[in-house]
């Protein structure tokens, strides 16, 4: 990516062991207060990501992984709340932050490609202000680039949580928007069309220039491709790990499709009933599922390899309210113990970087 | 050998109109496909949105007319036929759709959409034959009739709904069942289970199904053979061993080359920005290839005329001048390229 000058420096480049964590969740809770009791939609997730990194959080519906992402934005509406937990970002924790700064991270430094992201543009307004609409609101007026010396393009020169410190000019956000379209596969014409104009592959596209247009150090996208054809999801998702890799920014992809997954993320979460039950490194959980129930989403996944019977997950997925006590997966799980009635399972790190929540692996060392 | 439900050179046109013949909308282009009577068959038309699939399965339904062409349901145009044969066909050819929850009406329980259909087919003589024949085909998808009648659309999963649906197709003892992307809808744990319940229907009572979807990896495990389907015409068609692991026409290749595969040492194509992206017209213009705008082998004859469908074998059909040294398919019903499954027992429930 030819912009891609992130928001403030980071060390080390290459994707790998040493790279910084960007974002660190611990134990987070999310419910939603109703008549029946809190429906405890995420109930104590804690994961660390590292810039460059793909994590994909997968679950089936009611499993809280759209209610994770609107929290990780701290979008969360009422009757939703986050109760208890810390979402670092950087330095900063975002639950902790004034709405003002929460407002000025949005976009800067965490930003969202929205589920039915095809909807998510306004339709009477032109793509090219669209955009220039997100990066005009990160400006911190009273500085007023007085005192900062310019070099280079005025998106060089940013505060620490992402606001540019000086106004851009015409010309500079004009070749801007021109840059961010060129970088998402775009003709910068685009910029003075409406989205009615535009193909849904294309107003994927546009969303994805004003996600990446602040450089974040997450981008968090929900279901990105959901209502796309599978030629155009590919290369949309091809867009992004490309935009992605440009800025070193990490990605959480939100989702149920586990081959998506397969082809895009590097880490999988897998979500069941609020929790994190299982989370590692994508290769090695798609050969050998550590938890009954990643097991039983992967086998019942078809692909073009060998025709086989169809593999279901028996049972449905418990209410999420008044939440009875032991593993959540335990009525649906074909390896369930008397243990796992009574006990809540704790994560288990069962090989570097690869923790489970399951009794079948209490043997091996908790993770606490 | 009679066909149950045919096609023959369906077309069918929206838009346009008296003024305005330049601005239509060519959703199904010159389709003849025959379902025969006696070897049932699980059939998936496959393609992109824009692809005419549904606009096919709406036209095979009866709902809409052809253009031109016409439907023909046991040898009789299903657009002309009497009421009591227009009955007998909306009982026989079945429908299940894309949405469980669009399909319901949340102010009645679920018994409703079970007990309607008996009611209008005057299908049972009284209350206890009703419940008698509900309770049956509720076990025939899996569900517990205790659990689930009585129950509001709301109190019910999406799958639970879903099954539901197909367990009202079955009430009817149809022949066909057109089941429009099925599961598009329901979760990925919920899928293989309906997906099963619907091929029981075919393997156990011998109904054929017609499974229109853009999903090419359940159309793989579940068919037997397969419609590709591209702007309104037939792409690609055949057994879907063939299609599917041999694909020949460069839109068939380009689809399952785009399919994500869920194993992550797979390759997921190379990337290539260019192909889409384009608003092409090619729905609007009949004499050409439609995908010659996107194709990376198009030639000059490509957009010159449309190329026929060509027999590649004796179970698959390309329209693609790639294989022009082969022979043009010499009946135009795809149907002839089609496999049918041999069957160890066939207990009819009709």
């Amino acid at each position: 990516m030819t912009t891609a000058t992130t928001a403030y420096p980071r060390t080390g480049s290459s994707h790998d062991e040493s790279q910084e964590v960007v974002l660190s969740v611990n134990d987070l809770h999310v419910y939603y207060e109703t008549v029946a009791g809190d429906v405890k939609a995420v109930n104590g997730v804690s994961f660390d990501l590292k810039a460059g990194e793909r994590l994909a959080l997968v679950g089936e519906s009611g499993s809280g992984k759209s209610t994770m992402a609107t929290a990780l934005m701290r979008m969360t509406r009422p009757p939703g709340k986050i109760v208890a937990g810390s979402i670092r970002l950087g330095e900063r924790d975002l639950l902790q932050l004034s709405d003002a700064d929460m407002r000025r991270a949005r976009l800067a430094e965490i930003a969202l490609v929205p589920q039915g992201a095809m909807n998510s543009l306004n339709p009477v307004v032109r793509i090219e202000k669209q955009i220039i609409d997100g990066i005009l609101d990160h400006v911190v007026e009273e500085s007023a680039g007085s005192s900062v010396t310019t070099q280079g393009s005025v998106f060089d020169q940013s505060t620490a949580s992402g606001a540019l410190l000086k106004k851009p000019t015409r010309s500079e956000l004009r070749d801007k928007v021109a840059d961010l379209l060129t970088n998402v596969g775009l003709s910068p014409a685009v910029g003075s069309m409406y989205p009615h104009e535009l193909s849904g592959g294309m107003k994927q596209r546009a969303v994805l220039a004003i996600a990446t247009c602040l450089s974040p150090k997450v981008i968090l996208a929900d279901e990105p491709t959901s209502a796309l054809d599978v030629v155009v999801q590919r290369q949309i998702m091809q867009t992004l790990g490309r935009l992605q890799s440009g800025i070193d920014a990490a990605v959480i992809l939100v989702g149920h499709d586990m081959g998506l997954v397969a082809q895009f993320a590097n880490t999988i979460g897998v979500m069941y009933a609020g929790r994190l039950v299982e989370l590692g490194p994508v290769d090695q959980i798609f050969e050998d599922p550590q938890h009954p129930y990643t097991k039983l989403l992967i086998e019942s996944l078809p692909s073009f390899s060998q025709k086989k019977e169809f593999v279901g997950i028996p049972g449905m997925p418990p209410r999420l309210v008044n939440l009875p006590s032991g593993c959540t997966f335990y009525p649906r799980c074909p390896s369930a113990m008397d243990v796992c009635r009574d006990t809540d399972p704790l994560d288990i790190e069962v090989r570097p970087n690869w923790r489970t929540a399951c009794h079948l692996h209490t043997e091996a060392t908790p993770n606490g | 050998m009679a066909n149950l439900l045919e096609l023959q050179n369906v077309s069918k046109i929206f838009g346009g109109g008296f003024f305005n013949r330049s601005n239509v909308t060519i959703a199904v282009q010159d389709v003849s496909l025959a379902i025969p009577e006696d070897r049932p068959t699980i059939t998936a038309i496959a393609g992109e949105s824009g692809s005419g699939k549904t606009t096919l399965a709406r036209l095979l339904l009866g709902v809409i007319p052809p253009t031109t062409g016409q439907v023909m349901y046991q040898g009789e145009d299903v657009q002309r036929m009497r009421s009591r044969d227009w009955l007998n066909f909306r009982r026989e050819v079945q429908p299940i759709f894309q949405d469980p929850f669009e399909a319901y009406n949340p102010f009645y329980t679920v018994d409703h959409v079970l007990n309607r259909p008996i009611r209008n087919f005057k299908l049972a003589g009284n209350s206890q034959e009703r419940s008698e024949r509900i309770n049956e085909s509720l076990r025939m998808v899996g569900l517990q009739p205790d659990e689930t009648l009585g129950r509001y659309p709301h109190q019910l999963s999406g799958g639970q709904r879903q099954r539901v649906m197909v367990a009202r197709a079955l009430l009817l003892r149809p022949r066909i069942i057109l089941a429009d992307e099925p599961v598009s809808m329901v979760d990925a744990s919920l899928r293989a289970t309906i997906l099963r319940s619907i091929r029981d229907l075919n393997r156990d009572f011998g109904i054929s199904v017609i499974y229109i979807t853009h999903d090419l990896t359940t159309a793989y495990q579940m068919c037997d053979n397969i419609i590709v389907m591209y702007r309104g015409t037939v792409a690609e068609a055949g057994s879907v061993e063939e299609v599917i692991q041999n694909p020949k026409h460069p839109y068939t290749q380009l689809l399952i080359d785009s399919v994500p595969q869920p194993d992550p040492k797979a390759a997921w194509g190379e990337e290539d920005d260019e192909s889409v992206e384009r608003v092409d017209e090619s729905s609007m213009v009949i004499d050409q290839c439609k995908f010659a705008p996107r194709c990376k082998y198009a030639m000059d004859e490509c957009t010159a005329s449309a190329p026929p469908l060509y027999a590649l074998g004796p179970n698959q059909l390309a329209s693609c001048f790639l294989h022009a040294d082969y022979p043009t398919a010499d009946d135009p019903d795809i149907g002839q390229s089609f496999e049918y499954p041999v069957f160890d027992t066939v207990d009819s429930i009709n």
